[in-house]
């Protein structure tokens, strides 16, 4: 139901997994169906599901799909949030939903997580002896049938 | 919990989907939700199955006639590496008892061969099971019977209690605890423990300056003796708990709805 195969979701995990070697800070991508009504929210009850409000420094960093609505949420947690400008967010928004309209799913994620990336290495340079807090796993029904 | 909750049986669809469909290694929520199949999750075999009926029934009809959640859950011990506190969260996170609106749920988790018990309460229920109040009932209940491996009496009299205080009327009248009254543990409060903490602050202040000043007269290092700090902090909740076994273990976390939650900041757009 998803929208990518195994070959995206390994690229995918891969861009997540390169962008975390720079940074103690942590990025996931989720993907659903529906986020209903409010997705903003839904993205956050995610966040939270997900178990992303526990990294040490809240730093986490959550990339939510819900494809059949075709609406994303990019959420950076308290510790990212103060650090970057106020319009970080949107600028990676707008970079995403770009290639999103031309059906370049990959590429969107892809960008996006790396400008996060950038942002969480800057800010949350990777120490020795830093864990992984959180599994680089895409979760929820990312799957393509 | 799944069919146990209508309000949320789309996310639990969902849930269920993720748990079938995932084929790359489970997360650890999936995990998680392996613990819990029922009201009543005896994973340490404490219970008599028709004891663990019996509890069911009691969860189950509360669940029917006031929305209200209760979760048992029981195992021999955590799994490796888990701390109690973050394990209880993320189990009642997983489970998700309680409606999504009211957030009314309870999960009462036992560690038999740690002797650990730990109730996490959803923030609907806050008010009424206060950390003092699922703290007494952790001491003045469920040890003390624990400590006689009286463990279905123990868990029963537990859920009363706590059904008593969510739903007063629920319980029939004269049922066994639904008399059970707490008055409410004052104990010895915060300020006790705030005078307490000033008199030991300036006792040892005082004390490591006299320490200091004659060790430095002797010419020992000043660093030496440093100030003694007093452990007062991790059993004020519990500061009288006559039991040695069971009874550690702490009560509530957070709110279900993701310890911290999220405070951050973000976007949303389309495509």
């Amino acid at each position: 139901m998803g929208i990518f195969n195994r070959k995206d979701k390994e690229v995918i995990t891969r861009a997540i997994i390169a962008a975390e070697e720079k940074t103690s800070g942590e990025i996931r991508v989720h993907v659903e169906r529906k986020a209903g009504p409010d997705p903003f929210r839904r993205a956050q009850e995610v966040f939270s599901e997900l178990g992303m409000d526990r990294t040490a420094a809240r730093n986490g960093v959550l990339f939510y799909l819900a494809v059949e609505e075709r609406k994303f949420v990019i959420l950076g947690d308290e510790g990212i949030n103060q650090q970057v400008p106020d319009d970080f967010w949107e600028t990676i928004k707008l970079t995403m939903s770009t290639e999103f309209k031309a059906g370049r799913f990959v590429d969107g994620l892809v960008k996006g997580i790396s400008m996060a990336g950038e942002a969480l290495a800057r800010y949350f340079p990777v120490q020795s002896g830093d864990v992984n807090e959180l599994s680089n796993e895409i979760t929820g029904d990312w799957e393509k049938e | 919990m799944r069919s146990l909750c209508k309000d949320r049986s789309g996310f639990l669809a969902f849930l269920l989907l993720l748990a079938l469909l995932i084929v790359v290694p489970a997360g650890a929520n999936a995990d998680f939700r392996r613990f819990v199949t029922g009201y009543v999750n005896d994973h340490a075999g404490l219970l008599r199955p028709e004891e663990e009926r019996e509890l069911s029934a009691l969860l189950a009809d509360l669940d029917v006639q006031t929305t209200n959640q209760f979760i048992v859950v029981t195992l021999p011990g955590l799994p490796p590496g888990e701390n109690l506190e973050l394990f209880a969260l993320r189990l009642a996170e997983a489970a998700q008892p309680g409606t999504a609106e009211r957030d009314n749920g309870l999960l009462l988790l036992i560690l038999s061969n740690e002797r650990k018990i730990r109730v996490e309460v959803g923030t609907g229920l806050e008010e009424k099971i206060t950390d003092g109040r699922a703290g007494r009932v952790i001491r003045e209940v469920l040890a003390p019977a624990f400590q006689k491996e009286a463990y279905f009496s123990g868990i029963k009299e537990a859920l009363e209690v706590f059904i008593h205080w969510v739903e007063p009327s629920y319980l029939p009248e004269g049922s066994a605890k639904a008399a059970f009254d707490f008055e409410e543990e004052e104990g010895p409060g915060v300020l006790f423990f705030l005078i307490l903490f000033l008199l030991l602050t300036v006792f040892s202040t005082y004390t490591s300056r006299y320490q200091q000043r004659r060790w430095y007269k002797r010419g020992y290092s000043q660093r030496t003796m440093g100030p003694v700090f007093y452990p007062l902090t991790g059993n004020r909740n519990r500061p009288s708990s006559p039991f040695k076994g069971f009874g550690g273990g702490g009560f509530r976390g957070g709110n279900f709805r993701g310890g911290g939650g999220f405070r951050g900041g973000g976007a949303s757009g389309g495509w």
